[in-house]
């Protein structure tokens, strides 16, 4: 087995790093690591003797017709093909011989860059794609992805969007760097062979160490939050953040959780949810009334209370609840627009048809987003909402946990 | 002319005038250190490139090819590229003949 004369290497490097892999094999060679062979993620050295060896990156298609002439008319200048990686073509030559350099001609050279750039600017795309394919669930559960990310977005999925946006910038680099040796060599710059490569080594294992970090860690939050018990049936006793029914009108029989069945719909509940931005929210649902085939209800009562970080995210919340809401279209109407009203609260949007009323409401690091309807007057409402919040402020025990 | 590419490269120009008679890779090479007393060495990969794009352009022509080695030879196109490359780089000495030289003098 030649495996104890073989050695091999994790390649970390691009293929846009031309000038670090071309440093990177001659300082193998001199210790005696000679290159021969791409593996999958690395690359393969056969022992020898400690040599100065000129190790040059072309760039060519191996499959391209007349790839063969062109090892064969270097072979007979002193260049030897040693290997590929993607496009770049690996040769080889001794290093203190008279045999002149592949690229005598810095602007020639500038030419053979292009496939490389768009090697790179294709990467560039696929990461965009990458980027916005994250984004996307959020912009489809919520109609407005900064919303969806406020309200849903976890330390996890915050993590996943840096991990994707370093990716961005990564290839952008790639482009850049391109660019660059293009411009440099056209202006007669020839390549810097023996550029410094160890900062690729440390870095590019310590992203891919961050990477792996970042993916167990996701892993790990959507177990736990599988494991959590979100929904609560029914309507836990106690004073909730939540508006309710009970508050507004107590009188109102509430469905019972039989009646579920029969409409086939989910009712009276409430849950709770986190994010990072907003770490606590609650959501109810309460139907009352008579339960008849032809109206449903005659009470309907749906409420978020969501406390954000801050004031400002709190503002931001509520604007963006105001443009998109998810719900909306089911609890009514197309094209309704919220007005915003002067009021007690630091900001207030309200919107009615008749009986039916949507409320979204900002105090402090505090959004109530209320939909209703029913016979009780907004404004008995609207003091209920002040009510509750003052409570939340003033930190006086709820009952949040719904005890 | 064919197209206005601009200023030839001196790759292009030294191939240009090596190839006034036929010949193939490894003596094109030759014939440039030959023709440019030393001062110019040419690598593979660039005659390769270049070899290749004048070709395309109809600069040179393929004479004969033997599995082994391509020889070239100058178009009449290419004779026209390079006597223009020629008056153009003539133009450019004889003007600063007067004031480069005197300079050099002082």
């Amino acid at each position: 087995m030649t495996a104890k004369n073989n050695l091999r290497k994790i390649w970390w490097f691009d293929e846009w790093q031309v000038e670090e892999i071309e440093s990177w094999l001659g300082d193998m060679a001199a210790r005696g690591w000679h290159f021969f062979r791409r593996g999958l993620l690395t690359a393969v050295f056969t022992r020898g003797g400690p040599e100065q060896v000129r190790y040059r990156c072309e760039i060519a298609k191996k499959s391209s017709p007349d790839f063969q002439d062109r090892v064969e008319f270097y072979r007979q200048g002193g260049w030897e093909y040693v290997a590929s990686d993607g496009h770049l073509q690996i040769f080889r030559a001794p290093g203190d011989s008279a045999i002149p350099e592949i690229h005598t001609d810095p602007q020639e050279q500038a030419g053979t860059l292009r496939p490389l750039f768009w090697t790179c600017l294709r990467r560039l795309g696929a990461a965009l794609l990458l980027l916005a394919a994250v984004f996307l669930p959020y912009s489809l559960l919520y109609g407005n992805y900064l919303t969806g990310l406020v309200l849903r977005g976890s330390v996890a999925d915050c993590a996943l969007i840096i991990l994707m946006a370093s990716i961005l910038v990564w290839t952008g680099l790639g482009v850049l760097a391109v660019f660059q040796k293009a411009k440099d060599l056209r202006q007669g710059l020839p390549l810097e062979h023996k550029k410094k490569y160890s900062k690729v080594l440390v870095s590019r294992p310590a992203f891919l160490l961050a990477v792996v970090l970042v993916f167990l860690f996701i892993a790990a939050n959507l177990v736990v939050q599988v494991s959590e018990q979100k929904f609560i049936l029914p309507l836990p006793q106690g004073d909730l953040p939540v508006v309710r029914i009970a508050d507004l009108a107590p009188e109102a029989p509430l469905y019972p959780a039989e009646a579920a069945e029969k409409l086939d719909t989910a009712l009276n509940i409430y849950w709770t949810e986190s994010s990072l931005l907003v770490p606590k929210q609650w959501n109810s649902t309460e139907y009352a009334g008579l339960l008849t085939e032809v109206v449903p209800f005659d009470t309907l009562l749906v409420t978020s209370c969501y406390e954000a970080r801050n004031n400002w995210l709190a503002a931001r919340l509520a604007a963006g609840l105001v443009d998109y809401a998810p719900g909306r279209d089911i609890y009514g109407y197309d094209g309704r627009k919220l007005l915003k009203t002067e009021s007690a609260f630091a900001a207030l949007w309200k919107y009615h048809n008749g009986n039916f009323h949507e409320i979204i409401a900002q105090e402090g690091k505090y959004v109530y987003h209320v939909y209703y309807q029913g016979r009780v007057p907004e404004d008995t409402l609207l003091e209920l909402i002040k009510a509750k919040l003052e409570s939340l402020e003033n930190q006086l025990p709820l009952g949040r946990d719904g005890a | 002319m064919a197209k206005d590419r601009g200023p030839m490269t001196e790759a292009m120009y030294y191939i240009l005038l090596a190839l006034c008679q036929p010949r193939h890779g490894y003596a094109i090479m030759a014939a440039i250190e030959e023709i440019s007393r030393g001062r110019v060495v040419m690598g593979p990969g660039t005659l390769y490139g270049v070899l290749n794009r004048l070709e395309k352009e109809k600069l040179i022509q393929l004479e004969e090819d033997d599995g082994r080695r391509k020889t070239y030879s100058i178009t009449a196109m290419g004779r026209l590229a390079l006597e223009d490359e020629y008056q153009r780089l003539t133009a450019l000495v004889k003007d600063g003949k007067g004031l480069v030289e005197e300079e050099g003098e002082e």
